[in-house]
């Protein structure tokens, strides 16, 4: 599959026209949104597991945002098969040290 | 105005491999400029060709900038094998043969030392690639609902972590250990930083980055310590590549300062 | 003895590699009597799009700031 960087998706812009094909247009899009959303949800999911282990949770606590973040990823993965990408087409090359945040 | 490619030995008033015809500017002829024991590779540059404002003109344009650096580096490469060879930085320029005498003078020790320091030697650059086998699915045991599934979850993401720095661990070890055995035969190593996706734009992650100074009666052994490399290399998933020969760029003991006084190290 | 092979000059990895040497790397001979190409700082402005190697452009960056000299040679042309 594609890179998943920004200028890819934004290519069919650069012109100044919106490619004229608007399913092209519609997976660009998703694939926008899906890439921010993900990352997001890595974040989300990354600063989750840092106070359970910070231990300052109660074991009610730490089973609710489990099942959360669990229904979370599983949603996650339903909207990828929706538009047909996988993981690795949803991950956004910035090269920052997004992993120590 | 000279535009200056790379330091030599002095091959002597009448000596030197005959220079490339064309430098940085297809129109600018290459010349040789005897100073203190070295020689100075250099084009001269014609008034207005090169200066702030005409560089200003075409900086923008990708393509003009590009031939440069290219140009810049087929001077450099020419000039391997004939004589000890310091590559200089890209956009070295003099106002002139004065200036370029007077800064020679006052850096000959050091460019003496530097010259000592890669003559009969040549640059390899070794990188190593490590393309990651897919990743067990790791939604295999999600939807499983019940009681204990919230902390279950948690339990996954700590063991898929664990599993991740222990490749990663893996993969610093590996790269590590290439380098010790490459610079082993090397006379110089430097491990440089490996270049990100968007610039190698190889399958596989950069995880080694080296610059290696061989001399040339051990290069022959050099190639076979990398030959042996590449065959113990995990079947799947490891590359290694090797770019060269190279002026030594990575061995020049990197800015000589006015009034350094020497002390070439290993880049 | 090795077989001599030139440096490959086409393809994207090997002009990454020239440029992180020809620009990243090299000899400097900073001095007063050194224009340094308007130089590395302007000519990284034209190759920001060739290259995104964000160690390249790290240490191009300082290369153009950090050398005290520096003014000196521009104002000496």
């Amino acid at each position: 599959m594609t890179e998943g960087t920004i200028p890819d998706l934004i290519g069919a812009f650069q012109d100044g026209r919106v490619a004229l094909d608007p399913e092209k247009v519609e997976q660009g899009l998703a694939k926008l949104v899906l890439m921010l959303v993900e990352t997001l949800r890595q974040l989300i999911e990354k600063q989750a597991i840092r106070r359970v282990e910070g231990g300052s949770l109660s074991d009610e606590e730490i089973e609710r945002l489990g099942l959360t973040l669990m229904r979370l990823e599983e949603k996650m993965a339903e909207l990828r098969a929706v538009f047909g990408l996988d993981e690795a087409d949803l991950t956004l090359r910035l090269d920052l040290p997004i992993e120590t945040l | 105005m000279l535009y200056a490619y790379a330091v030599t030995d002095d091959p002597g008033p009448e000596g030197g491999a005959p220079l490339p015809r064309s430098g940085i500017l297809p129109e600018l002829g290459v010349e040789r400029i005897r100073e203190s024991g070295v020689a100075v590779i250099a084009s001269p540059v014609p008034a207005g060709l090169l200066d702030a404002e005409a560089i200003a003109e075409r900086i923008n344009d990708p393509e003009w900038a590009r031939e440069r650096v290219l140009a810049h580096q087929a001077v450099v490469t020419a000039l391997l094998g004939t004589a000890a060879v310091l590559p200089l930085k890209f956009g070295t320029l003099f106002s002139g043969t004065a200036a370029l005498r007077a800064t020679i003078e006052t850096r000959r020790t050091a460019l003496a030392e530097a010259l000592d320091q890669v003559r009969g030697a040549r640059e390899w650059g070794v990188q190593l690639f490590v393309r990651q086998p897919p990743q067990a699915a790791p939604h295999a045991a999600a939807g499983r609902a019940g009681p204990g599934a919230g902390a279950a979850f948690f339990q996954r993401k700590r063991e898929a972590r664990a599993a991740e720095q222990a490749a990663a661990a893996a993969l610093d070890r590996l790269a590590a250990d290439s380098h010790a055995r490459l610079a082993r035969r090397a006379r110089a190593a430097v491990m440089n930083r490996p270049q990100p996706a968007a610039v190698h734009r190889r399958p596989g992650e950069m995880v080694l980055n080296g610059a290696y100074l061989v001399a040339e009666q051990d290069e022959a052994a050099w190639r076979e310590d990398l030959a042996a490399l590449e065959r113990e290399a995990p079947e799947t998933g490891a590359d290694y590549a090797l770019t060269g020969p190279w002026a030594p760029y990575n061995f020049t003991g990197g800015a000589l300062g006015a009034g350094a006084g020497g002390g070439v190290g290993s880049g | 003895m090795a077989v001599a092979e030139p440096p490959r000059t086409s393809g994207d990895v090997a002009l990454a590699d020239l440029l992180d040497r020809a620009l990243g790397k090299g000899l400097v001979l900073w001095g007063e009597a050194v224009i340094s190409v308007a130089g590395v700082d302007l000519v990284y402005v034209g190759l920001k799009v060739l290259v995104a190697s964000t160690d390249t452009a790290e240490r191009m960056r300082r290369a153009g700031t950090s050398d005290p000299t520096r003014s000196v040679a521009l104002r000496d042309g």
